[in-house]
């Protein structure tokens, strides 16, 4: 098959001619395989036979639509691939499923770990087909070991990972990161490690099962968390109920919120000049010890002034002045930001079941391959016709 | 047992100019997959994950040399060698700029400005070595009205929309993990790197990642951008709590402050968890038999639950609810974590030992397994400025006379000269705020072996 026939329009891709074949299904697996399309991969996906990616039927969704293609979630994470239904799980369909195989430079899957192997199509039969080939395949707890079978979401994964002991209140329940953050973790992790085991396999012929665990993608961010076990036993626990109000938890401000950090390029009085608080430059409250035990006061004498103040204006003050600070920004803030425009982040996508929609479209900005999105996500099973053509079926 | 494929990125030479989390972490995994990385550390300021704001040292001692005994130090950096450079001098720049030509990856978190006083933007680099591939990690990126804006992870979690969707029902939003925002970026960073790499293997040509880390962040919130476009709705805070499913919730468990999360995903698991619970009955009643009669009566399901959960051992709640097909898990600390039979299958955490008194201590790895390659750290970080002689000695020819004369005049250095001044953490404020749980004085006893 050739595959310059998928090719995206613009050469210079960073991974021009490298196809893709997208076994996945809802968020991690499409993100990451996306991902690789983004960089100029040719991505093909294969969706189970009726309903095709359950995240078809997930929201966000435009209701109006066909049933099936109401999904705008699934639009983002499933541009730059092209879709064919067909049933991995049927020995006698295998054919098509080699050729796709042989076509691929990397696999990447998402089934609960075993169930490859039980339609005959596991690792090493991959690899019988294509020696150079590399399978990703992400799970919640990794292939083998006592809890590769075990279930999860987002909510499971974050509690055993660590994350929810170190995130909330003393007071209250461990809390967990908002949306699915878990899972484009995930997808993040597979897309490079999948790149990783690829250039390995281009350079010496041997292909490889890349076998990625969300959980542990987790468990990777407890960099400064972890060591305070490892290297003097000490169990880190949540935030405290009233913390120094300097260190990054959001305060309310007029019509939101704004998180402010001390530390920064300029010395802390300043924030005095900023806020109009010349209490503030009292030596009492000089260090992050020092705010701490007043911190209810200088909470309350934060929020007050903070009340008067718009966030977004107080925020772009404080950054001229080479303060530290952060404004709790919404979807609508996000839309309307100037500074994402002008970065170009925001690509309009439209998609004949659901019009018209703005979507975050770059991650990185690289200099002579940027990513790109070529066409809009796949109507199920929309490219059967062109992809068994030119697999000369 | 060494496995059949060679690492991926064996003869792959990367300078890493970079401090604090995001970058640095690059490094130590571009070192974990087989480059050789050197870090280039400025002989009169500490990273910060070395001393003053992120250091906590070997059993909470400073030492003779607390710059070496950091413990997040010792994760973001290791794999890596260490030359401490004055690059602010021209002596200290002509030594990076002999050593770019055998480079391939620069990475660098330095505010713009700095790099353009040096005379290191990626333009002036790129026509010494064309092959180049520099990263570049700002907080907004280069460009932009906010591009010079000074940044830092909480702030930016705030500002990314990250912020906005986590948080306790009808409270305020909150901050959730540590520094998250630098993960993205560690991540998008490597993704990049990579793509780039397989670009230049094909052309020779190499370039630039300009990596602002507030739109790393904005890209995964697509949900409530998208949601926003539909209906002008912003997608409400809801602690724990699932859209669909009830029960889904971190419930209390038996033991101080344990938790266990519960989801129940379906109406068959709901009425299995009802027989687990002896409340058969549960299951018929109309109230709670489907999801959505079940979301309408979340409070009173969370209830129940919780009273059923709050006796129960968290690890044999969650092999009894798992082995009935319903997803369950604790709430891990890092003890839990440690000694942890999935992860010690995985290992997942790596025994390195290290010099400076600090001995064999657990370093995490990564999240992936390859079946035919040993990926691992390769060496323990590295001690300040200890690579500096053998790297002008070995890797640019540098005779000693002239190198001890850089040292002298403190072009270069193996001892930081400002170092500040190293304090134990406060432990016992931290457990009255009971932002520190406790001490476990056999912690080492939890140790995986060292392979």
């Amino acid at each position: 098959m050739k595959s310059h026939e998928y090719q995206n329009q613009n050469n210079e891709s960073a991974l021009y001619g490298v196809n893709v074949l997208d076994l996945s299904e809802d968020i991690a697996g499409p993100f990451a395989a996306r991902l690789l399309g983004d960089f100029g991969a040719n991505v093909i996906k294969i969706e189970r036979p009726k309903r095709g990616d359950p995240q078809r039927y997930k929201g966000p969704l435009f209701e109006q639509a066909r049933e099936g293609e109401q999904s705008l979630l699934f639009q983002y994470l499933n541009w730059n691939k092209k879709s064919i239904v067909l049933d991995i799980t049927d020995t006698s369909k295998t054919q098509v499923f080699r050729k796709l195989v042989e076509w691929s430079d990397i696999v990447v899957e998402s089934f609960t770990p075993g169930e490859l192997d039980t339609w005959g199509i596991g690792i090493d039969k991959l690899l019988e087909w294509n020696p150079k080939l590399v399978l990703v395949s992400i799970s919640n707890f990794g292939q083998t070991g006592p809890y590769a079978k075990f279930k999860a979401n987002d909510l499971i994964l974050q509690a055993m990972s660590g994350m929810m002991q170190i995130s909330g209140s003393v007071e209250r329940e461990p809390l967990r990161q908002g949306l699915s953050q878990t899972y484009y973790c995930a997808g993040l992790n597979a897309a490079y490690a999948a790149l990783a085991a690829y250039l390995a396999a281009e350079r010496d012929g041997v292909g490889d099962h890349v076998d990625v665990s969300i959980l542990e993608c987790l468990s990777s961010e407890l960099v400064y968390n972890q060591p305070f076990y490892t290297f003097m036993g000490a169990i880190q626990g949540r935030r405290a109920a009233v913390q120094d109000p300097f260190d990054g938890e959001p305060i309310k401000a007029r019509n939101g919120y704004v998180s402010v950090q001390a530390g920064g390029g300029a010395p802390f009085h300043k924030f005095a000049d900023l806020l109009n608080l010349p209490e503030l430059a009292d030596p009492k409250y000089a260090t992050p010890k020092l705010r701490t035990t007043c911190s209810v006061d200088l909470h309350e004498m934060l929020s007050s002034r903070f009340s008067e103040i718009d966030p977004h204006q107080i925020f772009v003050e404080a950054a001229k002045n080479r303060l530290l600070m952060g404004v709790v920004q919404n979807a609508n803030d996000l839309l309307a930001c100037p500074h994402l425009e002008a970065r170009d982040f925001y690509k309009n996508i439209h998609h004949p079941e659901t019009g018209t929609f703005k979507f975050p479209a770059e991650l990185a900005k690289l200099s002579k391959t940027r990513t790109r999105i070529n066409f809009r996500a796949p109507m199920l099973n929309e490219h059967e016709s062109e992809i068994l053509n030119d697999l000369g079926l | 047992m060494n496995k059949i494929g060679t690492l991926p990125l064996k003869g792959v030479s990367v300078l890493d100019l970079s401090y604090v989390f995001a970058v640095p972490y690059i490094g130590a995994l571009l070192a974990d997959l087989g480059a050789e990385v050197i870090k280039i550390e400025a002989p009169n300021r500490l990273d910060l994950t070395r001393g003053m704001a992120f250091a906590r040292y070997a059993e909470n001692e400073p030492g003779s040399e607390p710059w070496n005994r950091s413990g997040v130090f010792n994760v973001l950096n290791r794999g890596k060698k260490s030359i401490a450079l004055d690059l602010s001098t021209e002596e200290g720049r002509k030594i990076f700029f002999n050593l770019l030509n055998d480079t391939d990856i620069l990475l660098e978190n330095f505010t713009p400005r700095v790099m353009r006083k040096w005379n290191m933007q990626y333009e002036q680099l790129a026509k010494i070595k064309p092959s180049l591939i520099m990263l570049s990690n700002t907080g907004y990126g280069s460009g932009g009205p906010w591009s010079e804006f000074p940044s830092q992870g909480t702030t930016l979690e705030a500002t990314m929309g990250l912020t906005q969707y986590t948080g306790y029902r009808d409270d305020k939003p909150w901050k959730a993990g540590q520094s998250y925002p630098d993960f993205l970026a560690t991540w998008s960073g490597l993704l990049a790197i990579l793509a780039a790499l397989v670009y230049r293997k094909k052309t020779g040509v190499g370039q630039w990642i300009d990596l602002g880390m507030y739109q790393v962040g904005s890209g995964l919130v697509a949900e409530a951008i998208l949601q926003y476009q539909l209906d002008g709705v912003d997608i409400e805070r809801t602690g724990n709590e699932d859209p669909v499913n009830v029960p889904s919730n971190v419930y209390r468990a038996k033991g101080e402050d344990r938790w266990v999360a519960i989801s129940v995903c379906s109406d068959d698991e709901w009425k299995t968890l009802t027989k687990l619970m002896h409340h058969p009955g549960l299951a018929e009643d109309f109230k709670y038999k489907n999801e959505s009669s079940r979301r309408a009566n979340r409070l009173q399901i969370d209830q129940i639950v919780s009273e059923w959960v709050q006796d129960k051992e968290p690890m044999e709640l969650m092999m009894i609810l798992q082995e009935h097909g319903i997803a369950c898990g604790p709430v891990f600390n890092s003890r839990d974590l440690m000694v942890n039979e999935q992860l010690r299958h995985r290992k997942f955490y790596q025994m390195i030992n290290h010099k400076f008194g600090i001995g064999a201590r657990p370093i995490i790895g990564r999240p992936y397994r390859f079946k035919n390659r040993t990926i691992k750290i390769s060496k323990p970080a590295p001690g300040f400025g200890e690579d500096t002689w053998q790297v002008l000695r070995d890797c640019l020819s540098i005779k000693e006379s002239v190198i001890g004369s850089l040292f002298r005049h403190g072009i270069v250095s193996d001892h930081p000269t400002d170092p500040g001044d190293a304090q134990p953490w406060n432990i016992s404020d931290n457990i009255k705020l009971k932002t520190l749980v406790e001490i476990d004085p056999g912690y080492k006893k939890n140790f995986p072996e060292v392979e």
